[in-house]
């Protein structure tokens, strides 16, 4: 139960200004309704985030971007003409499907690089 | 702003950033996007940001689930978040595709998406986005203006054995990630970073201080940052998350070269040199 108060005051925080003003101004008020062990509270007024985390909040860290095995290929040939008017079908083809196009695209993505 | 529609009509796909605090950094132009769309497709680095979306559009949809798989390619999620949003604007345009941060820096379905929708008949704008970048900035107290910069990811870095300039400042982005194209959310072993650190100690020495940084990016967050010797830096391996960036400040800095142009920057004469009269006023 008390997980689940930390995502919810996090949440709240983020989308409510005067809670999340609150919270850090007057917290024992603010944090009055929600059940939180010591130390859940002291981590959560840390401010730092492997505290939080510890405590189980749903804090999302990813990389965004990737080098690729195609990218890392020096002077590699742009799409030739017959290549390029390959593809220009391929996405028609995908256009004038009927249901979930997804899987297509993907293909079509794979296929471009 | 990259668009590639006509002007005139609204885009079959916007691609948004939604900056990196919460909510905080969305700009007009961004929630204006939102709200014209049929269908948000979005990257939060929160739950609660998904909330915030559905103010503004009737459905939105978490691609992070859908997407990433424990230790598969990044690739297929990147391919599959792109797949994805351009399938939703072939069916009910305009649609935004909406990744925290700035859509334009290390985001590979923006470049997927730009590339594939001329073939499927689809136009695309994409908005500039609050980047780490801009937050680093001030988290670091660095001042591009004044050294410069140079930023490279991190693997990129060791695989194509960029040069790097000690007198610069340089950030290396992913250096959580180092090595591996997969997905993961295990922690890393020290021996992880003995490369990246070798590779660096080719331009720094040993007890260069040097700082791991992640922006806050929740309102009740402070910045994240951890400040080591470099020579130590796989024991910090537990600090260095996927998300993270390596700040190495210069070692030294580059002196004075053109003192003689230097003493002419502040001289009207020289402008007048440098510039166009201006015109005679008729009076």
């Amino acid at each position: 139960m008390s997980r689940t108060a930390v995502n919810e005051i996090l949440d709240r925080a983020l989308l409510d200004e005067q809670f999340r003003d609150a919270v850090q101004t007057d917290p024992d008020n603010a944090l009055a309704d929600y059940e939180l062990t010591d130390d859940e509270r002291t981590s959560l007024l840390s401010r730092k985030m492997r505290e939080i985390q510890h405590i189980g909040a749903q804090l999302i860290v990813t990389a965004r971007f990737v080098i690729t095995n195609e990218q890392l290929i020096a002077f590699r040939p742009k799409l030739d003409d017959a290549r390029k008017a390959e593809l220009a079908r391929e996405g028609e083809r995908i256009v004038a499907m009927s249901g979930d196009r997804t899987q297509a695209i993907r293909e079509l993505l794979v296929q471009m690089r | 702003m990259t668009s590639t529609t006509d002007g005139r009509r609204p885009p079959d796909i916007y691609i948004v950033g939604l900056g990196i605090n919460g909510i905080e950094h969305v700009t007009r132009q961004t929630e204006a996007a939102c709200r014209r769309s049929n269908e948000i497709l979005a990257v939060p680095t929160n739950p609660a940001v998904l909330t915030y979306l559905g103010t503004l559009c009737p459905k939105v949809t978490d691609l992070h689930p859908v997407s990433y798989r424990e230790d598969e390619r990044r690739m297929n999620a990147y391919d599959t978040m792109s797949a994805m949003t351009l399938a939703a604007a072939l069916e009910h345009p305009p649609v935004a595709f909406a990744t925290y941060g700035h859509p334009y820096i290390y985001v590979c379905p923006t470049r997927l998406i730009l590339d594939a929708a001329p073939l499927l008949g689809l136009t695309v704008e994409v908005q500039p986005g609050v980047s780490s970048l801009d937050t680093m900035f001030i988290d670091l107290n660095v001042d591009p203006a004044v050294d410069g910069l140079q930023m490279y990811e991190a693997t990129d870095l060791l695989v194509r054995q960029r040069p790097l300039q000690p007198d610069v400042p340089c950030l290396l982005w992913q250096v959580g990630s180092v090595e591996s194209a997969l997905y993961s959310t295990a922690e890393s072993q020290p021996e992880r970073f003995y490369r990246i650190r070798d590779y660096l100690l080719r331009f720094y020495p040993a007890d260069h201080e040097v700082t791991a940084v992640f922006s806050a990016h929740h309102p009740l967050l402070e910045p994240s940052t951890v400040t080591f010797a470099l020579g130590e830096m796989e024991s910090h391996s537990e600090d260095l998350h996927q998300g993270l960036t390596l700040y190495l400040p210069p070692v030294s800095y580059r002196e004075v070269a053109d003192l003689d142009l230097l003493l002419k920057i502040e001289s009207q004469e020289h402008l007048a040199g440098l510039t166009k009269p201006a015109p005679a006023t008729v009076e």
